[in-house]
């Protein structure tokens, strides 16, 4: 009588142990893969990083040695001699902004478009899916026309009109996805209260939305942070320069100077930002699921 | 909501189209403002010099401003852009051969010929006449010029002078024949003769357009560029050229992992010691300087000769940049006393300084570059990349010539091959264009 | 009703003018040069009717440009989303330190282009790159002496690392919408003893449907229009093998290093671009419609 209980604890406790091994033996492949994906990521980051504090002639020498001394000199000409310094707080306003502005447009037009069907809705986004093939290439000669014709041609005000315009097809896109996946009743149970649509719009949509708002924030951040190609066709004056061009001009000098570890540098600084935002702003899109999921 | 964002919109849009409208005086007053768009940027040495040269010829003409717009190696495609739209440039510079097949074969140059009479600054020689050797005459339209070189990069082996040392090389190469002892030489002392990049697609031209150079003669590659049957592509100058540059793999002067190298993998074997030379571009030296360190021995000698070829070892092929003036200008004669004043013994010297090669007659180079201001002095014929086919006809240079041709080159294709596949190609070429 | 249309109007108008402004009329601004045979320098355009349409599919490198970029599409496609997925599950399977792994897997993305392609360039190092010298160390000749990067393997070796990149962000768009799915579904799941395979295929991807069907078509899109990595892959001058459409669409019509100024004829290879991910992308969300009409 008083064995058993005893017995049935300990069976009852190996099989707990039983169970957690078997659950951790199941995660191994998952933190043997995953495991080795991201070292094999940690490192590329690293040996940026690492390479970019040698100089050159060390970089050649041994290409994945540590390096002996830290020549924090190349940060140094990098922000100061090629004013990536200055260019670091054009790229941030003009880019800011820009994603703020984009979300501000395309939001509306991608709950439209993906909740309030009217007659030719599907033509107009297919029109804008159809933006999103357009090699951009093709635009220079007409965009710089009309750049000039407005006069904003060479300011980063006017590059940051070309961000917005150049991005609103993938965001719309996007977004008119992330909208037509939420669920129906919510909108309904909001109309039935009697909310306007306008009030639908900001008071249900845009919450249950915030996830998919996020994610395309950190898209469209990423890709314009290191945009350079409308910035070297629209952008002539040092001044007005941004972040990635000022790389981009780093990078082509190379046949003439060879300065390895400095591009590298330039690299870093580049890089950065948009490695702590995507940290960040990966929290907030994990909090922003939440919220919708306490709403409903 | 409604009316309140149409009204936003409608505001926006008018503010925009207004400032669109009004406005857009430029600067008056006896002063002369000229707009230079360059190839360089901001940060280069080349940038920093030609910004002291703006500084001195303005101190000596107070009447005329230089506005530099560092646009980068982009430069003639954003002119391109920028020309469409009216924007005010006076002058440009870009590689010679890329402004002859742009800006010049399209006609918005500014003939340069009174300039090239007249005396030159600093001396009373006509001031066509302190140019090196065949630069100037390189690029001619119709028998005049549009262009003015003030930078040169010979093409030729730049090489490490101490490994010839201790290959037991005395004095370097002049014709082919010794170029193959001298590379088993280097090979047999335990070093990588060659250095080549699998994808230094232009790099890689060198080779065969020197020896076809060296063979026929300057003007025989662009006759055959510019024969529309295809039909001269049979020539068999140009499989003994490949058989030439198939010799250097088979006898292991190439070593095999050039296969894989990317650029600079190649280079940077040759400014670590391990490699012994490479075919390039005077830029070279300069490139690696950082990486090889300031005891590296530099040295450079022209592309060897080949017995009983129409060519010469002095024939030089020579990647220069120039500068031009913009038939639209405003400003022509202030455009060209800047033109006249890069070319000054101080500003070419200056140039030199920046690790350029000068185009001046006499102006001293940098220490290691020092044999190609020899060579470039030396020049009996100046010869221009893929024998002028870049500047005149670069698309066929690119999608037939060097589509056809490298692949060969890297053994990826045979020799056998070679002359019905890109006789085949050319013909196919030219029917469409 | 009315307030409907306005409500229509007013959320629509606004993206819309911008993207009419600078996208739409710049773009039919450009098709019309597609007609032409111009340098881009100056007015001299020559009209030309179809003529860069016929030569554009007698041309040797515009075909070949095309055959890789179609692979890009399909074979990379198919590797990228089977990866993403893969890497997805295993993330969402319950381990620790989810949101590491899915900030690493996404990272490279952040990166600018030239750094990544420099690292790859040290890591395909037939002397002394990584994979070589593994081979090396652990006795294998052949992969020893193996050149990742040479003329006919390239392109490969450039897809390779592409689709490393690419999988963080499909990782981070598929995250996105399997975080909307409630845990409950997989708890009923697995009471009722279901295995991961069962509830990837009976729970994941139908749920997942709409989000799988937007990352094919930003994926097919991004793969017809992919220049910028093959690009400055190859640093100097990119061998043929290499060229993407987009590529090509480039050096003929911008000749960064070469005078080569076609625009008409870049133009053209830009509209049949154009016309390629229209028609794929119709077909594709043809395709991917649910079984299941949901009204």
């Amino acid at each position: 009588m008083s064995a058993e209980p005893v017995a049935s604890t300990q069976s009852h406790l190996r099989q707990r142990q039983m169970d957690l091994v078997k659950k951790w033996a199941g995660h191994i492949p998952a933190y043997l893969i995953l495991g080795l994906w991201s070292l094999f990521t940690l490192f590329a980051i690293l040996w940026v990083m690492l390479s970019s504090l040698k100089t050159t002639r060390e970089l050649f020498a041994d290409v994945w040695a540590l390096p002996g001394k830290l020549h924090f000199e190349n940060y140094v000409k990098a922000l100061f001699a090629a004013d990536l310094e200055l260019y670091f707080l054009n790229s941030l306003a003009v880019v800011l902004t820009s994603v703020v502005v984009i979300l501000i447009l395309a939001a509306p037009a991608a709950y439209i478009l993906s909740r309030k069907k009217f007659k030719g809705s599907n033509l107009v986004t297919l029109l804008f899916i159809a933006g999103i093939g357009i090699p951009l290439p093709l635009l220079f000669i007409p965009l710089f026309q009309i750049m000039t014709g407005l006069k904003i041609n060479n300011t980063l005000f006017g590059l940051g009109v070309l961000f917005v315009a150049l991005s609103l097809p993938f965001t719309v896109y996007m977004l008119t996805s992330f909208f037509g996946s939420l669920p129906v009743e919510l909108e309904e149970a909001a109309i039935i209260d009697g909310a306007s649509d306008f009030q639908v719009f900001f008071r249900v949509m845009l919450p249950l939305g915030l996830p998919g708002l996020i994610t395309a924030a950190i898209f469209n951040f990423i890709g314009l942070w290191n945009e350079y190609q409308l910035a070297l066709v629209f952008l002539n004056n040092p001044k007005q320069s941004t972040l990635s061009l000022g790389l981009y001009s780093l990078s082509n000098g190379m046949e003439y100077t060879g300065d390895w570890t400095g591009l590298l540098a330039g690299v870093v600084i580049v890089m950065v930002p948009t490695i702590i935002l995507y940290v960040i702003l990966s929290e907030r899109m994990i909090s922003g699921i939440t919220m919708g999921a306490v709403k409903s | 909501m409604k009316k309140a964002n149409l009204i936003v919109y409608v505001v926006m849009v008018a503010t925009i189209l207004l400032s669109a409208c009004g406005g857009g005086g430029s600067a008056g007053g006896g002063k002369v403002n000229l707009v230079y768009w360059s190839m360089w940027n901001k940060t280069e040495p080349s940038a920093i010099a030609l910004t002291e040269i703006i500084g001195k010829f303005e101190a000596a003409n107070p009447n005329i401003t230089i506005e530099a717009v560092w646009n980068g190696r982009e430069n003639q495609t954003k002119v391109r852009t920028a020309l469409g739209a009216n924007t005010v440039i006076d002058f440009v510079d870009q590689d010679a051969s890329q402004i002859a097949g742009g800006l010049m074969k399209e006609g918005l140059l500014l003939s340069l010929e009174d300039m090239l009479n007249s005396n030159a600054l600093d001396e009373a020689v006509p001031f066509k006449d302190v140019f090196n050797p065949g630069t100037l005459d390189l690029y001619v339209k119709d028998a005049v010029h549009y262009l003015m070189p003030y930078d040169d990069s010979p093409v030729m082996f730049w090489y490490n002078k101490d490994i010839f040392t201790a290959a037991g090389i005395a004095a370097p190469p002049a014709t082919w024949d010794e170029f193959l002892v001298d590379l088993q030489k280097i090979k047999d002392a335990g070093f990588v003769p060659l250095a080549i990049e699998n994808d230094g697609g232009d790099y890689n031209m060198f080779y065969f357009q020197y020896l076809v150079e060296r063979i026929k003669g300057k003007g025989f590659l662009y006759s055959a560029i510019e024969d529309k049957t295809g039909e001269k592509w049979n020539d068999p100058v140009f499989t003994q050229a490949l058989t030439m540059i198939k010799e250097l793999w088979d006898k292991g002067f190439i070593p095999p992992e050039s296969l894989g190298y990317t650029w600079p993998a190649a280079q940077q074997t040759l400014a670590t010691g391990k490699a012994a030379m490479e075919l390039c571009g005077g830029w070279l030296p300069n490139e690696l300087s950082d990486m090889a360190g300031p005891d590296f021995k530099w040295g450079g000698f022209p592309f060897p000769a080949v017995a009983g070829g129409a060519g010469n070892v002095n024939d030089l092929q020579q990647w220069l940049l120039a500068l031009g003036v913009l038939k639209d200008t405003a400003h022509p004669q202030e455009a060209m006393a800047f033109l006249k004043f890069v070319m000054t013994n101080e500003s070419q010297t200056r140039m030199a300084q920046a690790l350029q090669g000068a185009v001046r007659k006499g102006v001293e180079w940098p220490a290691a570059m020092a044999d190609g201001a020899v060579a470039s002095t030396n020049a009996t014929t100046v010869l221009d990349h893929a024998d002028g086919g870049t500047a005149m006809y670069a698309e066929f240079t690119k999608n037939v010539l060097f589509f056809d041709v490298l692949p060969v080159f890297l053994n990826q294709a045979t020799i056998a091959d070679f002359p019905a596949k890109i006789s085949a190609d050319a013909k196919n070429y030219w029917a469409s264009h | 009703m009315k307030t409907r249309k306005r409500l229509i109007v007013s959320f629509l108008l606004p993206a819309g003018l911008v993207y009419l402004a600078f996208f739409l009329v710049p773009t039919a601004w450009a098709f019309y040069y597609s007609f032409f045979d111009w340098s881009g320098f100056g007015l001299n355009m020559q009209y030309r009717g179809l003529g860069n349409y016929i030569e554009l599919f007698r041309d040797p490198i515009f075909l070949l440009s095309l055959k890789n970029t179609l692979f890009i599409l399909v074979v990379g496609g198919i590797t990228v989303f089977a990866l993403a997925f893969l890497l997805t599950v295993l993330v969402n399977s319950g381990i620790k330190g989810k949101k590491f792994f899915r900030a690493m897997v996404f990272l490279p993305n952040v990166i600018a282009t030239i750094a990544l392609t420099t690292l790859w360039a040290f890591i395909y190092n037939p002397s002394f790159g990584l994979l070589n010298s593994f081979f090396r160390v652990i006795g294998w000749d052949a992969g020893a002496k193996f050149t990742f990067t040479s003329y006919d393997h390239i392109f490969y070796a450039m897809l390779v690392a592409l689709i490393w990149i690419e999988v963080g962000f499909f990782l981070v768009l598929l995250m996105a919408g399997m975080d909307k799915i409630p845990a409950e579904y997989y708890e009923a799941a697995k009471i009722e003893g279901a295995n991961q395979w069962q509830m990837f295929t009976g729970i994941t991807v139908p749920l997942l449907w709409d989000v799988i069907s937007v990352g094919t078509v930003l994926y097919t899109i991004f793969a017809l229009k992919v220049f910028e990595f093959p690009y400055a892959f190859s640093q100097i001058t990119p061998p043929t093998t290499l060229y993407t459409v987009g590529m090509y669409l480039y050096i003929e019509g911008f000749g960064k290093r070469d005078p080569i100024y076609r625009l008409g004829y870049a133009t053209a290879i830009g509209v049949v671009l154009l016309l390629c991910v229209v028609v794929i992308v119709l077909l594709l969300r043809r395709l991917m419609r649910r079984e299941v009409i949901q009204y």
